[in-house]
């Protein structure tokens, strides 16, 4: 038993990476920030798109929907800042503002 | 001084970046080799950066214990998703010949393939149990928190594991 353990310990070990790999973790940077760039981009669009329908809309009716067009675009305002929020907060401490 | 696994899962939670690289640093071979004893090599490599990036959105989810076994328990529900995925699958199949081009096949030995495939041929659970204690030294509790498992059903594993990987190596028992 103990050397059927050693046989599997050491070719677990055999197959490891190195211990360091600056490799992989340019790789998981590289992928993050990418994933926050489509996060980011959906985001802005969407908002975009929305703010573009809410515009349309109060042209169409004439300014009689101006309240209700102006709540979705500062809810749509708060959504797209609370995004960026993290790199806000990220700039605020790297530069200790 | 050494920072503590706990307080770079907190400063991570607050967006430290440097300590997100000393955490990737630090854990990224274990992971990998846990990964690499129970998929394939891309896909391990794949999968654990997956579980970084997991690490980074949802250290939140963090609630203490061992940080160790909470990234193998985030890398271990990960390769149980992909092996369900179509997607992996398919390139997998077509990708068969990865593993020839291995770096485990260029400087292979025998052994090590008859204990590769050995472990291939066990149920993933069981594999992973086994890879995680005897790969990546983890203790019996500290696997039954990384697979989520009872405690009794991961040394039933381990044991049942290496029964069979030892008849498959043709040790006497």
């Amino acid at each position: 038993m103990r050397n059927a353990d050693h046989r599997i310990t050491t070719a677990l070990q055999q197959d490891a990476p190195p211990a360091g790999d600056p490799a992989f973790r340019l790789q998981v940077l590289e992928r993050r920030e990418r994933q926050r760039f489509r996060r980011h981009a959906l985001i802005s669009m969407a908002a975009a798109v929305i703010t573009a329908i809410v515009m349309v809309v109060l042209a169409v009716s004439g300014g009689r929907m101006y309240t209700a067009g102006s709540v979705v675009l500062f809810a749509v305002v708060l959504l797209t800042a609370s995004a960026y929020l993290p790199v806000f907060g990220r700039l605020i401490r790297r530069f200790s503002l | 001084m050494e920072e503590g696994d706990e307080e770079l899962v907190a400063a991570v939670r607050d967006g430290s970046e440097r300590a997100f690289n000393v955490l990737v640093d630090r854990h990224q071979q274990s992971v990998r080799t846990f990964l690499r004893g129970i998929t394939s090599w891309d896909d391990a490599d794949d999968i654990a950066q997956e579980t970084f990036l997991a690490v980074w959105t949802h250290a939140r989810s963090f609630r203490g214990g061992h940080v160790r076994a909470w990234l193998f328990s985030i890398a271990w529900r990960k390769a149980k998703g992909a092996q369900r995925s179509w997607f992996r699958r398919r390139r997998r199949d077509s990708d068969y010949h990865d593993s020839a081009s291995s770096p485990a096949c260029e400087i292979g030995t025998e052994d090590r393939l008859a204990v590769r495939q050995a472990l291939a041929a066990l149920p993933l659970a069981q594999r992973a149990a086994l890879v995680l204690s005897l790969g990546c030294g983890l203790t019996h509790p500290e696997t039954a928190e990384a697979l989520g498992l009872p405690l009794g059903t991961v040394k039933s594993h381990i044991a049942r594991g290496r029964e069979r990987v030892r008849v498959a190596l043709g040790e006497p028992s």
